[in-house]
């Protein structure tokens, strides 16, 4: 079915396009290239200054290495069209969608022909408010429908269950991954809303979660339901040659993509409420107030464990030093992580359904988070968190232009 | 229709617009094929349209530089009213480009347009009134641009409405006699034979496109679905759905079921009667189109309208068997008003294949929670495409003041 997906015609305003990127500096906590104000637009826009627009345009998407928004939703999708013409439609339907609502728009009026063709969420002008739309693509793409087996990214593989995990299959894989960030949540829904509306009959939904990055509480890295700053330590963009992006072993299509796990991890945080301070700062390896490494003073203060053999100060089998011992010999299984925090209501013993969006992005799987998940295995935090869902799935090279769409290379092939 | 098309109009809407306005025009026109000006500089006013039988589209040629973005339409009229942008000459004379209905006297409401190249005027239908058309002005627009459509006269769907009408108190009578059948077989205790009854009972009525509540009460009565659970539902299900829950158990309680299908079959009986006795609006034809799927999308694919009986794909084959029926009948109205009328056709075509294809698995007899995922979400798809893609004809289509 495609009626759907060329009958609403690419719509680009003016805004966005060609514009300096002098104002760029505006956009608070926008610190990556590819990031500008709109020159046109005063701060109307956006409830809390200029609207930060930022290009879905470069050689990397742009919500990799890019700062996460406040507000994610993230959308596993699965190819209903049956050849790889139909396939290819749908991605060109995300590219030009995913092109448009970045750069922010006035949506088309209708007249009499239709109903509107936007939800009118966002109002009548639609604001970028720091949107990106991250496309990904599942192992199970790979299989006999689209002819692409030969075309799999080489590290590319199902997500199974680990020791500690607690799977549940309707919140697992998929063909196609979204993960749509922005500023604030309504704009987020307003672009999960227009991206399904453009390629239904051809995506089929399977399954999502949103989440939320609070503000810092006081100050630096957001804190997740367990009252602990996350995500205080990633990789810097120096690194991300050797870390994140795809490396020169696999197929030509893949270059500027990156491999990226999805994580749905419940937070048993009324148990967790029940443990002692001391216990749970020994679990995590950080000081819970300030997010200090038990080894240093400040959250910026790098952990060291060099002279803690032990485990004395920051215990052997606490999560940061687990997940990142900081040897040499772990340099490379580093990862970029991107996380938010979710809130899904109730489960049926009355506990909060509470947890964590975790998302990372890196060059090899295996050598990164597989590692590091089987060092975590049976670590003392497990009792508090229970892997729930996600999957393995490729994030696709940046798109170039607004010609270009996603997945150009791997279909050429 | 009359028109105020004049040389003289255009010559001072030219002059209105002035050197900067021009400019405005070449640099739009310069850009190309993408569509680029979406809103008017900031600092510069809307135009200011009127609305009224005396002065109908006064302030309009100022959309010959603005042709995109908003105009403010002002009702200066005693008398609420209905405001468009037509097409005059050309192709798509009489074309509908933007519409303003229940306007308010001596109101002021922002209209959206988007036109593409071409010669427009506005029209006021104004209550009571016969309709007013304003000064025409040129558009140098872009190439895009809202997609104009003719509008539909009631009149054009009146022989329609009748025949369908005919057609759906026709099919009724087969319900009906399905609902005697049912009552025999409760009554002779041969409960695969009324099963069977209720299924193909059940499924003649979704032909009759009773989606959306388009027969009000009497159809909620007929096949609505529980408010919620027993505890919280005072006015438990009656008709299908309550025969349905009670039919499709183990051991049931016969006695009653006999009771519910007369009341069924009562209400059936009134409802032929209000099928004969009063007329169908040409709208409900129209909404049809799409609700019906709709209805299918979510009571029936969600599973919330299986009470017991695992018919979900009888249910769709019904359903959009009704639809394939008020398209074929939409047919002649179609061109020109919705892009590829073929491709809508030929979706149907391939979601009824598709339901066939899955009534030969065993999903036939599950509930729509059982099927394998991959079905699921191939029927789901295919029928939200399919609303998606017939959603633009209940407006296009809307039967509309033409004089």
């Amino acid at each position: 079915m495609s009626a759907s997906m060329d009958r609403r015609g690419l719509f680009r305003g003016l805004a966005g396009t060609g514009l300096a990127a002098g104002a760029a500096g505006l956009a608070a906590g926008c610190a990556h290239a590819g990031a500008s104000a709109r020159a046109d637009e005063p701060a109307t826009d956006a409830p809390d200054g200029p609207d930060r627009v930022i290009s879905p345009y470069g050689e990397h998407q742009p919500g990799i290495a890019g700062e996460p928004g406040s507000a994610v939703s993230v959308l596993a999708l699965d190819v209903v069209a049956t050849d790889r013409g139909g396939l290819a439609e749908a991605l060109k339907a995300l590219s030009s969608r995913v092109g448009t609502l970045t750069q922010g728009y006035a949506p088309r009026p209708t007249g009499i022909s239709g109903p509107p063709s936007d939800s009118g969420v966002l109002g009548p002008d639609v604001p970028a408010d720091g949107l990106t739309v991250t496309v990904s693509v599942g192992a199970s793409l790979f299989d006999h429908r689209f002819g692409l087996a030969g075309a799999k990214p080489l590290r590319l593989k199902p997500m199974h269950a680990f020791a500690d995990d607690d799977l549940d299959a309707a919140r697992c894989g998929g063909d196609l991954l979204l993960q749509v960030s922005a500023d604030h949540g309504d704009t987020v829904l307003h672009a999960v809303r227009d991206l399904m509306r453009h390629t239904r009959g051809a995506l089929a939904p399977r399954w999502r979660i949103d989440g939320a990055r609070p503000p810092s509480r006081p100050t630096g890295a957001p804190r997740n339901h367990l009252g602990f700053k996350d995500g205080i330590a990633n990789p810097s963009a120096d690194d991300f040659d050797a870390l994140v992006w795809a490396g020169d072993d696999e197929p030509a299509w893949t270059a500027g993509g990156s491999y990226h796990v999805v994580r749905i991890i419940r937070m048993l945080t009324e148990f967790w409420d029940r443990v002692g301070l001391s216990e749970q700062e020994r679990m995590i390896g950080r000081r819970r107030d300030s997010g200090a490494p038990l080894s240093g003073s400040t959250d910026a203060d790098d952990p060291d464990y060099s002279d803690d053999p032990r485990g004395s100060v920051t215990p052997l089998d606490s999560h940061i030093r687990l997940a990142n011992p900081r040897t040499d010999a772990t340099a490379d299984q580093r990862m970029l992580r991107r996380a938010w925090n979710y809130d899904a209501g109730l489960d049926l013993a009355g506990n909060l359904d509470l947890g964590l969006v975790f998302t990372c992005f890196q060059t090899d799987l295996e050598r990164a988070f597989e590692t590091v998940q089987h060092r975590l295995q049976g670590e003392p935090l497990v009792d508090y968190i229970t892997p729930v869902g996600g999957g393995y799935f490729f994030a696709l090279p940046g798109l170039r232009d607004e010609q270009d769409r996603y997945g150009r290379g791997l279909l050429d092939t | 229709m009359p028109r105020i098309s004049s040389l003289a109009t255009r010559v001072v809407a030219a002059l209105v617009v002035g050197t900067l306005g021009l400019l405005a025009v070449l640099a739009v026109v310069g850009l190309g094929p993408r569509h680029v000006a979406t809103r008017p500089a900031r600092g510069r006013s809307r135009p200011v349209v009127t609305a009224s039988v005396t002065r109908c589209g006064d302030g309009f040629d100022a959309v010959a530089t603005q042709p995109v973005g908003q105009i403010d339409v002002r009702d200066d009229d005693s008398r609420p009213g209905e405001v468009r942008v037509v097409a005059v000459g050309g192709a798509r004379d009489g074309a509908v480009y933007a519409d303003l209905e229940l306007l308010a006297p001596g109101t002021t409401v922002p209209l959206a347009i988007d036109l593409p190249t071409g010669s427009y005027a506005v029209q006021c239908l104004m209550e009571d009134e016969e309709p007013v058309t304003g000064g025409v002005v040129d558009v140098q627009g872009a190439s895009t641009g809202t997609r104009g459509v003719p509008p539909v006269d009631q009149s054009e769907l009146l022989r329609t409405t009748l025949d369908y009408q005919a057609a759906v108190g026709h099919r009724l009578g087969r319900v009906r006699h399905r609902i005697s059948g049912l009552v025999q077989h409760l009554a002779s205790g041969d409960l695969p034979a009324a099963r069977h009854d209720w299924i193909a009972a059940h499924r003649g009525y979704q032909l009759l496109g009773g989606a959306y509540g388009a027969f009000g009460e009497l159809g909620d009565a007929i096949d609505g679905l529980p408010h919620g659970p027993p505890t919280l539902d005072r006015h438990p299900v009656t008709g299908f759905h309550r025969i349905e829950h009670d039919l499709f158990t183990a051991r049931p309680h016969t006695a009653r079921l006999i009771g519910d299908a007369r009341a069924l079959a009562s209400d059936l009986a009134a409802l032929s009667h209000r099928l004969r006795s009063t007329q169908l609006a040409p709208l409900d034809l129209v909404l049809r189109a799409h609700e019906i799927t709709e209805d299918l999308l979510q009571r029936t694919l969600t599973g919330r309208d299986d009470l017991g009986s695992h018919t979900a794909l009888a249910t769709a084959d019904g359903d959009l068997a009704a639809t394939a029926d008020v398209l074929r009948r939409l047919r002649p109205v179609l061109t020109g008003r919705v892009p590829h009328p073929a491709r809508l056709f030929t979706d149907l075509t391939t979601t009824r294949a598709l339901v066939r294809r899955l009534a030969r698995t065993p999903d036939a007899h599950r509930s729509v929670a059982q099927w394998p995922r991959v079905d699921r979400e191939q029927l789901a798809s295919a029928v939200a495409g399919l609303a998606e893609s017939l959603a633009p004809l209940a407006v296009a289509l809307e039967p509309r003041r033409t004089s």
